[in-house]
């Protein structure tokens, strides 16, 4: 189904719909609007408590698939929603079609290859991308049922397809909606962005072989246009350094910076910094210990859509302790990475 | 005040993956318009925002992650205010008037 993102409000639809000064034909306009507007957000609101139902009653379901498809749409530029179907997206001469398509797949396989995750709600559900939203459109984004990527605008940023960090993040928003369901505000806002970073630059690190020393923990590197590389800003984001002068939007990097309110981007600083220092202590790679206590969590706490960093932190170290408890280097560098940025 | 004053809209698109407007961001994306300039199905639905008239949508559920929301300030009636809107519920005209700027 094209779903279209509805800009008038429905009290303005019915005014029209009933100005008798206005034609049938648009008075009808308005008035089937005004009915499909309610049915679309019905529609997603039933998809929401869908989700929220089956984490709690139907996890002993089978897979819808063995594993996902990667379909892709092309919104020419507007920002009516999926767009129009893009055919064998893969091999698309379109690039960012093919690096939306082929990037989802490759995220797919992380998740299932690391985590043993079928797809992003563990089913092998089919991961949908939108490429070309709007015009010279600075964003990108995941709305609950898809990816959504703008072009950039070739100053400020390139085209969001390009970042493999970018397509992690966007999927694992996906992921913690059908898992942990954390809000968007407040601190679990903060750790909603954070996961997705997190898991951005573990796949990101998985697919160029590095380890956790050797990788720059950098967030949007990729997708940095040459106007803002001239100012000498290298990313979006630096989990390694949350207040680094070069990136776009420096953050806070200890819990008692953050205050209710603040933007997900923002207070995701302090969970960032932890993981990577938690990483960055154990040798080797991000995904093999830390991040297995970091998916852990997400798989075993629950919905949470309140959930604070506090109680998250102390989960971690539950389950480092119960999953490596053999290797007390990774309990102990995680409860220290935790107690450096003030939890 | 002048006429011109209380027909202005000012735009500030915040958020966004990359943290537009955020305290210590060097991208923002601003802009401004002209209530007169917009459609009257445009003026309508920007001024039922200020009046209370359409309520500005909840937080979406489930959750739209690193979506744009829209920070509007108009003089009206009672004086100066700010409402902040959501990206999905921002008429096309607003969205085109914004430019995003590095500082």
């Amino acid at each position: 189904m094209n779903c279209t993102c509805f800009i008038v409000p429905k009290s303005v639809l019915e005014r029209f719909a009933n100005d008798k000064s206005l034609t049938t034909e648009v008075r009808r306009a308005a008035f089937e609007s005004s009915l499909l507007s309610d049915l679309l957000r019905g529609s997603r609101t039933q998809h929401a408590a869908f989700i929220s139902a089956s984490q709690t009653i139907a996890a002993h379901l089978e897979d819808l698939a063995a594993e996902p498809e990667s379909v892709v749409f092309d919104c020419k530029h507007t920002q009516t929603l999926p767009g129009r179907s893009v055919s064998n997206p893969g091999t698309s001469a379109d690039p960012s079609s093919a690096r939306a398509c082929t990037q989802a797949l490759r995220v797919a396989e992380f998740y299932q290859t690391i985590f043993k995750r079928n797809s992003v709600d563990n089913a092998g559900g089919t991961l949908v991308s939108s490429i070309h939203f709007g015009r010279k459109y600075d964003n990108a984004m995941w709305n609950g049922t898809q990816m959504v990527y703008g072009d950039g605008d070739n100053k400020i940023f390139t085209d969001f397809t390009g970042g493999n960090d970018v397509i992690g993040h966007e999927l694992t928003h996906g992921v913690t909606q059908h898992t942990l369901q954390l809000g968007y505000t407040d601190d679990a806002g903060g750790l909603n962005e954070s996961l997705s970073d997190c898991f951005g630059s573990m796949f990101r690190q998985w697919e160029t072989k590095q380890t956790s020393q050797t990788g720059d923990w950098l967030i949007g590197s990729d997708i940095i246009g040459p106007t803002v590389k001239e100012k000498g800003v290298t990313c979006l984001r630096n989990m390694a350094n949350p207040a680094d002068p070069h990136a776009l939007a420096p953050q806070p990097a200890n819990y008692s910076q953050i205050t209710p309110g603040m933007d997900p981007h923002f207070t995701s600083g302090p969970p960032n910094l932890a993981f990577c220092s938690a990483c960055k202590a154990v040798p080797g790679n991000s995904w093999d210990t830390i991040g297995q206590v970091w998916y852990h969590v997400m798989m075993t706490a629950g919905a949470h859509p309140t959930m604070s960093m506090k109680d998250f932190a102390g989960r971690t170290r539950q389950a480092a302790i119960q999953l490596f408890g053999a290797e007390p280097e990774v309990a102990s560098s995680i409860d220290k990475a935790w107690k450096a940025i003030g939890l | 005040m002048s006429d011109n004053t209380v027909h202005q809209v000012r735009i500030e698109r915040k958020g966004g993956l990359a943290g537009f407007g955020l305290p210590n961001s060097r991208i923002r994306s601003r802009g401004s318009v002209d209530l007169r300039t917009l459609s009257p199905g445009d003026q309508q639905a920007i001024e039922s925002l200020f009046v209370g008239k359409t309520p500005i949508a909840k937080p979406a559920s489930p959750v739209q992650a690193d979506a744009f929301h829209y920070h509007l300030t108009m003089t009206t009636a009672d004086g100066e205010k700010t409402v902040i809107v959501p990206e999905h519920q921002v008429p096309e005209a607003i969205r085109d008037a914004v430019q995003d700027e590095l500082e």
